[in-house]
């Protein structure tokens, strides 16, 4: 019995945290699809959605978005990859911060930014425009895959680059000892054995394009998407029909998580395992070559990093309504948020720290658990920790908000709902990141302790803890970073006086006032900047070691 | 110190009894060692003697304290563990400071105890280096002094010195074997390793399946083996079958051993009567076979011969097909041996008879 506490009883909570605020609500919204209005049976929900041709359209938009943006994102990640690899160009060491920049620049300011230089007052559009070129729409497709493509490649970039790097240079030196000419040597033995890993990222990419809000709500008002209107069934029919909402929610749990399971299967049936073998030298290249890769390479980076500076430019950028008046500068809409404004950012700071504490706490005690003190709870947590990844933040906002509406536990509308909407989204990667280190700490560690007198708790406190301490802290920087840009779960269930950054952003962009968003994007860069380059740069933490 | 009583131990993980009944008492500053082969359940035992594991039936004392439900971080022990166990993050001061600092021992108390254990081990001067920076032997040297700086009632060893490599783990049996004198620690060793058990302990207890199979000093275990198993097991042995031809006089039994006369002691008696000689190679000789075979002799073929210098060894096939070791020291009389050499085995009077059928 005395061995079931204290780590039987904390297994037990965290299911018990688990089960309540994600099985509970996700089972609810799956549930609820199938209950009509008097709250019976029913499955109009589904009948609506099959035969009304919007929710039809927005499903294939969704998905055919997530194909060509899938598709993008592999020719620029494995392009990319193949040259780092590879070749001896100028600036590679840069291509190593693309990665960083992701993270950084949250989404919605990377929509933001090309709105700014391709949208209807964007800076290119404006100077085409004087020289009597009329640019091609931005808001649409083009400007979806566009923007989203930046986005993710760097998904497919690193599980290229890993798989490349991995890859035993001696198969290619066979095939071209064989007779093989240089590239296609490249074409038949090595794109083969990265493909898997490839793939995998792809199918990622996929669900995080099909979940996305930011960028889609922003850029596709012309073209119906599954997340946009799950998003605008909620806020405008609040009291209206939950069951297409419910519905809508489900279908694209349903899609999501059907590509994570072929994603899985995936990965489970192939050997994923590479020989680790000499890492490849990387050659110089020559003339023109040297200049295509070195341009390309450079483009793809200038890209990525761009929407930083041009929100930074536009922040300091004198307005009026949606104009912008390039070449004027100001103070005024940092001086804005100074006098109107600072709760917004204090909403921020309060929701992402509250969030962060939680979320790493609780990956810290459940990847313990995890991994070191097994119980037959611990598959059940498992796959607990499996259920965020299958929703969007869109569908864990609109369940969350429902499934505690009512009730007897109240919470839709308190600012506790906002931290746990945050910190749910962020959990099993909180978790991963936590237990990095854990496997490698051998238990007889634990028991050297306790058998010098240091009771399991303490121990706990004094020996694994310090251990690891550097996944803490990967995590601790990744949990802020993504609470802080969070948006699609927040927007959702956010109150009056509840406004965080991104939210505050999004409203902006919606009535076009862009030059004072840049001032609130900036700002929420640089809160997001400075822990991320303390814990590089001060506490060496390895933020993609996994 | 402490003296160390098991009683009537057992444990069970599903349907599969580990440990099946150990009852044993270990005398206050004895060192103890479980000797058996792997998956016997030496390491179950020792768990339990730290509280790791809970008994499913029986008790465990300390002197005249039932430690059976005090958890382990009251029992005051100590222990040291095959891969170290050293906190990598903690200096070698820091590691074998911890068990003090738990104590709320004084500072300048914990760094007259530390400084002078580091010293009894070898390792004064090295408390500012991390563990990673020591090699092998140093960190169980480290480890040893970090168990017993805290004066447990027992230091426990589960297999300290098979990471080690062949001339350390000889070395480090001294290091251990001394300290724990020095000290009087009770001490329970746990190994699989035969040499090991016989050079360091008072006493060892061969372990078979979850059950002691004997228990005595090593000289003891090696020259009176009460089963087969312990005679293989400890030392190495040449097991013939033999059929008992007479009651016992004295102690003394006849047995008919491939034809021959033997007479010696029963280690323990057959339930069934079918017994197996035993004879350490050391104790058999061998001559060139000029007579028939008499009493407690065997005749053979030579097979093969080892010289190793101080000693030489033989393999010989007996007539029945079995083969026999026999290991001669020193120089032998007459001209020596070679393959296919006709020989007689002489048993002597050092035969010990014991059961054939584990029981
Ligand atoms: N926690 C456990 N659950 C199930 N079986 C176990 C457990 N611990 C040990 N065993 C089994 O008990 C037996 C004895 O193990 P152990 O005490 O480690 O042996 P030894 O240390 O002598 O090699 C082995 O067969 C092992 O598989
Ligand atoms: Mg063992």
């Amino acid at each position: 019995m005395n061995r079931f506490l204290p780590w039987g009883l904390l297994s037990l909570l965290a299911l018990a945290f688990l089960l309540l605020f994600i099985a509970y609500p996700i089972i609810g919204i799956l549930l609820r699809s199938f209950i009509d209005e008097s709250g019976e049976f029913s499955l109009e929900g589904f009948f609506i959605f099959l035969n009304q041709g919007r929710y039809l359209e927005a499903l294939a938009n969704s998905i055919i978005l997530g194909l060509s943006v899938t598709f993008c994102c592999t020719v620029v990640g494995v392009f990319l990859a193949f040259i780092v690899a590879r070749f001896d160009i100028p600036f590679s060491n840069i291509v190593f911060l693309l990665p960083l920049s992701v993270l950084i620049i949250p989404e919605l300011i990377s929509a933001q930014s090309w709105i700014m230089v391709f949208g209807n007052n964007g800076l290119v559009t404006h100077l085409l425009d004087a020289f009597g070129i009329p640019f091609p729409r931005f808001y649409g497709w083009f400007g979806l895959i566009y923007v989203m493509t930046l986005t993710y490649y760097v998904h497919i970039f690193l599980a290229a680059l890993a798989a490349l790097r991995g890859f035993d240079h001696s198969l290619e030196e066979a095939g071209q000892s064989l007779g093989t000419a240089p590239l296609t040597t490249y074409v038949k033995v090595v794109f083969p054995t990265i493909i898997p890993a490839v793939l995998s990222a792809g199918l990622i990419v996929f669900t995080l394009v099909v979940g996305n809000f930011a960028i889609a709500i922003s850029l596709g008002q012309r073209v119906p998407l599954l997340s946009v209107l799950t998003y605008r069934s909620f806020i405008s029919e609040l009291g209206g029909n939950p069951t297409m909402q419910s519905t809508l929610a489900t279908v694209s749990i349903l899609l999501v998580a059907l590509v994570l399971f072929l994603q899985r299967w995936y990965i489970s049936k192939r050997d994923y395992q590479m020989v680790a073998g000499r890492t490849p030298p990387r050659s110089k290249l020559k003339g023109w070559k040297s200049w295509a890769a070195t341009g390309v390479a450079g483009l793809v980076i200038v890209l990525s990093l761009l929407p930083a500076l041009v929100v930074l430019a536009g922040s300091f950028t004198v307005s009026r309504g949606p104009v912008m008046y390039w070449g004027q500068f100001t103070l005024d809409n940092y001086t804005r948020i100074l006098d109107f404004n600072l709760g917004v950012v204090g909403n921020s700071l309060k929701f992402a720290s509250l969030a962060t504490l939680l979320g790493v706490t609780f990956a810290t005690l459940v990847s313990y658990l995890l991994v070191k003190k097994r119980s037959a709870l611990s598959s059940t947590l498992d796959y607990l920790l499996l259920l965020p990844l299958t929703i969007s933040g869109t569908v864990l906002g609109i369940s969350l908000a429902q499934g505690f509406n009512s009730g007897p536990m109240v919470l839709t509308g308190t600012a506790a709902l906002m931290v746990l909407a945050m910190m749910l989204r962020r959990l099993p990667f909180g978790v991963r990141n936590a237990s990095s280190n854990l496997h490698n700490i051998s238990n007889s560690l634990e028991e050297a302790s306790v058998s010098l007198g240091v009771p399991p708790g303490r121990t706990f406190f004094n020996v694994v803890l310090p251990l690891m301490a550097p996944g803490i802290a990967a995590a601790a920087i990744l949990t802020w970073v993504t609470t802080v840009a969070e948006l699609s779960a927040s927007v959702v269930i956010y109150q009056a006086g509840q406004e965080t950054l991104p939210i505050q952003i999004f409203r902006l962009i919606n009535s076009d006032l862009m030059a004072r968003a840049s001032a609130f994007g900036v700002i929420n860069m640089v809160i997001i900047l400075v822990p991320v380059f303390i814990g590089i740069r001060v506490m060496k933490v390895k933020l993609f070691s996994s | 110190m402490t003296e160390l009583s098991l009683r009537h131990i057992k444990k069970s993980y599903g349907h599969v009894e580990v440990l099946k009944g150990i009852d044993h008492q270990v005398p206050d500053g004895t060192f103890f060692t479980l000797l058996g082969p792997s998956g016997c359940g030496k390491t179950t035992l020792l768990r339990v003697i730290a509280g790791f594991v809970t008994p499913s039936v029986g008790s465990v004392h300390f002197g005249s304290e039932d430690v059976t439900g005090v958890p382990p971080h009251r029992r005051e022990i100590g222990m040291v563990f095959q891969d170290y166990a050293l906190f990598p993050d903690k200096s070698v001061f820091d590691n074998v400071a911890y068990g003090l600092r738990a104590r709320r021992v004084p500072k300048e108390e914990i760094r007259r105890s530390v400084n002078e254990y580091l010293e009894r081990v070898g390792l004064e001067g090295f408390g500012e280096r991390l563990p990673t920076a020591l090699s092998g032997g140093q960190r169980q040297r480290v480890a040893l002094a970090r168990a017993l700086v805290v004066g447990p009632r027992v230091l426990l060893m589960d297999e300290p010195l098979s990471n080690l490599d062949a001339a350390l783990r000889v070395q480090m049996r001294d290091v251990i074997r001394s300290l724990q004198l020095e000290t009087k620690t009770t001490t329970i060793f746990v190994t699989h390793d035969q040499e090991e058990a016989l050079a360091m302990s008072d006493t060892i207890a061969v372990m078979k399946d979850g059950r002691i199979d004997q228990c005595g000093a090593p000289d003891d275990v090696y020259r009176n083996p009460k089963t087969a198993y312990v005679s293989k097991f400890v030392g190495s042995a040449n097991l013939l079958q033999a059929k008992p031809v007479e009651r016992c006089n004295d102690g003394i039994c006849r047995f008919e051993v491939e034809g021959s006369n033997f007479a010696g002691r029963i280690m323990s008696e057959a339930n069934d009567g079918r017994y197996l000689v035993v004879a350490r190679p050391e104790n058999l000789g061998i001559r060139k076979a000029a007579a028939a075979p008499g009493e407690c002799e065997l005749s053979g073929v030579v097979i093969s011969t080892q010289f190793q210098g101080y000693r030489t060894s033989y393999r010989v096939k007996l007539k029945s097909g079995s083969e026999v070791n026999v290991e001669t020291f020193g120089e032998m009389d007459g001209s020596p041996l070679t393959r296919g050499d006709e020989v007689i085995v002489s048993f002597q009077d050092k035969c010990i008879f014991v059961p054939e059928a584990s029981q």
